[in-house]
């Protein structure tokens, strides 16, 4: 039991870093934007942070059905 | 075949003896995973409303997967994909799912979430059938349309798709290095025209969003300066 118990917690871990890296590049982006633009920066941001999390999960579920595919087709 | 040789193989799969019935959909079948999520019961002082894993189980029969002149015993919990798999929030799975909260919470030990997790994740990777193990993680104050139920069950005696890595020893299917020992429903050639057309579709999504997000996220960069 102990080995699927520190998979799980090596899997939050990489979990928690990239979510860590996507808020720090997301500050970054929102100082940007703001300094260039103003208030008026927070109508793009909102936008792409929605366009990009809904990107970014069925991209997810798509590598997954790709890799199946892929799997299938090899053997 | 070679030892650890990932195999790609269309048959159904039979059970030895009593099939399984799945909790939530109440189908027979070899093997079934579910978990049962729900708000958890102690909030801190920021009235804090998290999703939390409160039940976790799975259970796999003495199964093998009948290719018609072969057949190979599952040594692993299957992993299934989104055709067996079935989703609710509330309803009739809710309030099942909070009378089983409420039924471990009376009998049951609690284990914490990495442990059931862990114990989950062991079983795709090898298990002795027949096995059958219910974890109770978390009470919950929601009440049942508010509680979440997934469910994942391997038909028996349907035509269907294992992706799994040959065990020499006891001539049988495990757990691929990767991705575990995964069960598809229907022929190899049926599952392989679904997925093809799945992640052409996925990819004409996922594209646009992307790029629109990145885009505005960084228009900061690119957007043309009043000069």
């Amino acid at each position: 039991m102990n080995e699927g118990r520190e998979r799980f917690i090596f899997k939050v871990a990489l979990l928690l870093l990239g979510a860590y890296g996507a808020l720090y590049l997301l500050t970054v982006s929102v100082e940007q934007t703001t300094t260039r633009f103003g208030g008026i920066g927070w109508i793009p941001i909102i936008i792409g942070v929605l366009a990009l999390a809904a990107g970014a999960i069925v991209a997810w579920a798509t590598v997954i059905t790709w890799l199946d595919r892929r799997a299938l087709q090899r053997h | 075949m070679r030892e650890g040789q990932s195999l790609a193989l269309s048959g159904r799969i039979r059970v030895a003896e009593a099939s399984l019935t799945s909790p939530f959909s109440g189908k027979a079948c070899a093997a079934y995973r579910y978990q049962v999520t729900a708000q958890r019961r102690n909030v801190g002082p920021d009235n804090d409303t998290r999703q939390q894993l409160c039940l976790l189980g799975f259970a796999l029969a003495e199964a093998r997967l009948d290719c018609g002149k072969r057949s190979f015993p599952i040594l692993a919990l299957p992993d299934v994909d989104t055709d067996l798999r079935e989703i609710a929030t509330g309803g009739d799975w809710g309030d099942r799912g909070l009378a089983r909260i409420r039924k471990a919470e009376e009998e049951a030990d609690t284990v914490d979430e990495p442990r059931a997790r862990g114990a989950l994740s062991d079983a795709y990777r090898f298990a002795r059938a027949p096995r059958s193990q219910d974890l109770f993680v978390a009470s919950t104050r929601s009440a049942g349309p508010e509680i979440g139920v997934v469910e994942d069950a391997v038909p028996i005696d349907e035509p269907v798709t294992v992706l799994a890595a040959y065990n020499a020893r006891t001539r049988g299917l495990g757990a691929r290095r990767l991705g575990g020992l995964k069960v598809f429903a229907g022929t190899l050639d049926e599952r392989l025209r679904a997925l093809d057309e799945e992640w052409r579709k996925g990819l004409q999504i996922a594209s646009p969003l992307v790029g629109v997000g990145l885009a505005l996220l960084t228009a900061a960069a690119w957007w043309p300066g009043p000069g």
